[in-house]
């Protein structure tokens, strides 16, 4: 057990991608528990940890999302929120925010969040005399309510792995996405004037919100096809999936006219290697997870975690404390995939619901995309605009103080989670 | 010479890459297309086909696999960094290098032993359109042999120094 251990952090640490990491660690698992003879089985798990229909959801939300980047809803989402918020203090700080959960409603990925406000509302800010660090901060705060906020890629997976209710975490994710859009909003107005934060000379406008409104319609009404069909049961999440792409198609070549031939072909090709990243680590984890599983490493896990303590309470604040380091070194898919089953069964055992610790585990890890030294945000946003790691990280520990405080508003007040599901499923 | 070495393997990977995008774009346009199809037919249709579901599986499966030798192209699977950036350039070469390396093993034994799951997939059929799993199963072993060529071209390529590096 210590060599496989070995073998995985050390690749790890030293830089061999996650997605090869896990096979090489997996496969020498096979070869400790059974010798050569166990070898065969590593392709047959490659391949079958893919075998999932609901896994299809996820290539679909990435390329709905990348069709709406190409076709510039992006901006006609960013005036919308920039109508409804723009008019404060700090005022594109807000709209990057707001316009976020709204992004939120129609991709699954955060850095897909980092990248189209990166490339878009960073430099906006700037202009208006935002610092770069702080504009950076902002957009990555941001973009972690995209996958809290249904589609979520990562909810697919934990939904398809653990088999809990896709649906019930969709709907569960919404209230906590708002709280985090609201707390992240009251620091940006309670730090506005200290931090001198321009204030636009536009005022608040009915007019320019209902013209703003009526110019971006038909892309605000993307997360209300997708949220309405999946969460009211009409259809699931890959079918919802699907008919977000066929709407993004039909805005983009029809509506708005800017969705070339080529632009569908580089759409397609750039969705399925988004895509085949994601699923060699998800194969590749599922030779690792066997030799877990054999080695009854969750339930090992499960019994120190209970041996420590077994108050709930401090049961749910040592698996938070594990997701947010854990997070903080690995790829979050990667993390998910391998933390699932031993932290699944260990809620249930202390009495969670389980879609209430499905989207707690999520959560935390969404969050530590943001946190030094390995936040996939944090890089994207800083590859993008070109400012620093160091000095974005200043500007965004408030705010990931701030989201770990409703990390642990959700952990431990489960009403909050559960509402919205149970108003709308009835669960 | 090297330097020539490093140019023949960049053009060929290239090549090989370019198609084999393509073949991910089509394989992804296929994959919409039948889930279009399921929905229109399970609501407005109502033809009750089933092999849809099972169909698209196999095709996601190769689009995803297929796609990625194209990651490993374009050296986007991504590791962490940190070790590597706190080397100085030469031995970061190396480095990258030597996990080129253990990559390239893995995926040569995915290759090796997939052929085998997929010589077995003869006696096996999809369980409800009746296919033999050779097909479904392939995609492991090409997946594997497509991404040790990949690695092998980005070995080659990334060989000439570039400047202001020294060659260890």
């Amino acid at each position: 057990m210590i060599l496989v251990a070995l073998i995985f952090f050390g690749l790890m640490l030293v830089g061999l991608p996650i997605g090869y990491v896990l096979g090489v660690a997996g496969t020498a698992g096979l070869v400790q528990v059974g010798g050569e003879n166990f070898l065969a089985m590593a392709p047959k798990r490659f391949f079958e940890g893919l075998d999932l229909f609901t896994f299809m959801a996820m290539p679909f939300f990435i390329m709905a999302g990348e069709i709406m980047n190409r076709t510039g809803i992006t901006t006609k989402i960013v005036e919308f929120a920039d109508s409804l918020v723009g008019f404060m203090r700090g005022g594109l700080a807000h709209t990057n925010m707001v316009a976020s959960v709204i992004f939120a409603g129609m991709t699954g990925a955060a850095v897909s969040d980092s990248a189209a406000f990166g490339n878009t509302l960073v430099p906006a800010m700037v202009k208006q005399g935002y610092s770069r660090s702080f504009s950076c901060a902002v957009t990555v705060a941001g973009s972690i309510i995209g996958p809290t906020i249904p589609p979520s890629n990562l909810m697919i997976i934990y939904g398809s792995l653990m088999g809990v209710s896709i649906a019930g975490m969709f709907a569960a994710g919404i209230l906590p996405g708002l709280l985090i859009c609201i707390v992240c909003m009251i620091y940006i107005a309670a730090v506005g004037k200290r931090k001198n934060l321009p204030v636009s000379d536009q005022g608040f406008s009915l007019k320019r919100v209902l013209k703003s409104f009526k110019s971006g319609f038909l892309a605000l009404l993307m997360p209300a096809i997708i949220l309405g069909g999946i969460i009211f049961g009409i259809v699931t999440p890959t079918e919802a999936a699907a008919t977000a792409v066929a709407y993004a198609f039909f805005l983009g070549v029809v509506v708005y006219r800017s969705l070339t031939f080529d632009a569908i072909v580089q759409t397609l090709i750039r969705t399925s290697i988004i895509t085949g990243v994601v699923f060699l680590i998800i194969a590749s984890a599922s030779i690792l997870s066997w030799w877990m599983t054999y080695m009854q490493i969750p339930q090992k896990i499960a019994t120190l975690f209970l041996s420590i303590s077994r108050n709930p309470q401090v049961v749910i604040s040592l698996i938070l404390a594990l997701l947010l380091i854990v997070g903080m070194f690995m790829d979050i898919n990667a993390a998910l995939i391998i933390l699932a089953p031993v932290l699944g069964p260990l809620t249930a055992t202390i009495g969670m619901d389980p879609v209430h610790a499905g989207v707690m585990i999520i959560l935390s890890l969404n969050i530590s995309l943001m946190t030094p030294p390995v936040g996939a945000c944090l890089f994207v946003i800083s590859s993008i605009t070109g400012e620093r790691i160091e000095r974005i990280s200043v500007d965004l520990w408030p705010f990931i103080l701030l989201e770990v405080g409703v990390l642990f508003l959700v952990a431990f007040w489960p009403a909050m989670t559960l509402f919205v599901p149970g108003l709308l499923l009835g669960k | 010479m090297m330097i020539v070495i490093s140019d023949v393997a960049e053009a060929f990977g290239r090549r090989l890459n370019w198609v084999v995008e393509r073949i991910c774009a089509l394989l992804m346009a296929t994959l919409v297309l039948v889930i279009w199809f399921e929905v229109l037919q399970r609501y407005v249709l109502h033809l009750g086909f089933t092999w849809g579901e099972e169909f698209s599986r196999y095709v996601m499966i190769w689009a995803a696999l297929m796609a990625v030798p194209v990651g490993a192209y374009r050296r986007e699977h991504i590791g962490l960094e940190f070790t590597l950036n706190a080397l100085p350039p030469a031995r970061r070469r190396l480095l990258r290098r030597v996990l080129d390396l253990i990559g390239l093993a893995f995926f040569l034994f995915l290759t090796s032993y997939g052929v085998g799951m997929a010589a077995s997939g003869r006696t096996q059929y999809a369980a409800i359109f009746g296919m033999t799993m050779v097909v479904p199963f392939a995609s492991v072993p090409v997946c594997g042999l497509l991404t040790s060529i990949q690695i092998v071209v980005t070995m080659l390529r990334d060989w000439a120094p570039k400047t202001g590096e020294v060659a260890p």
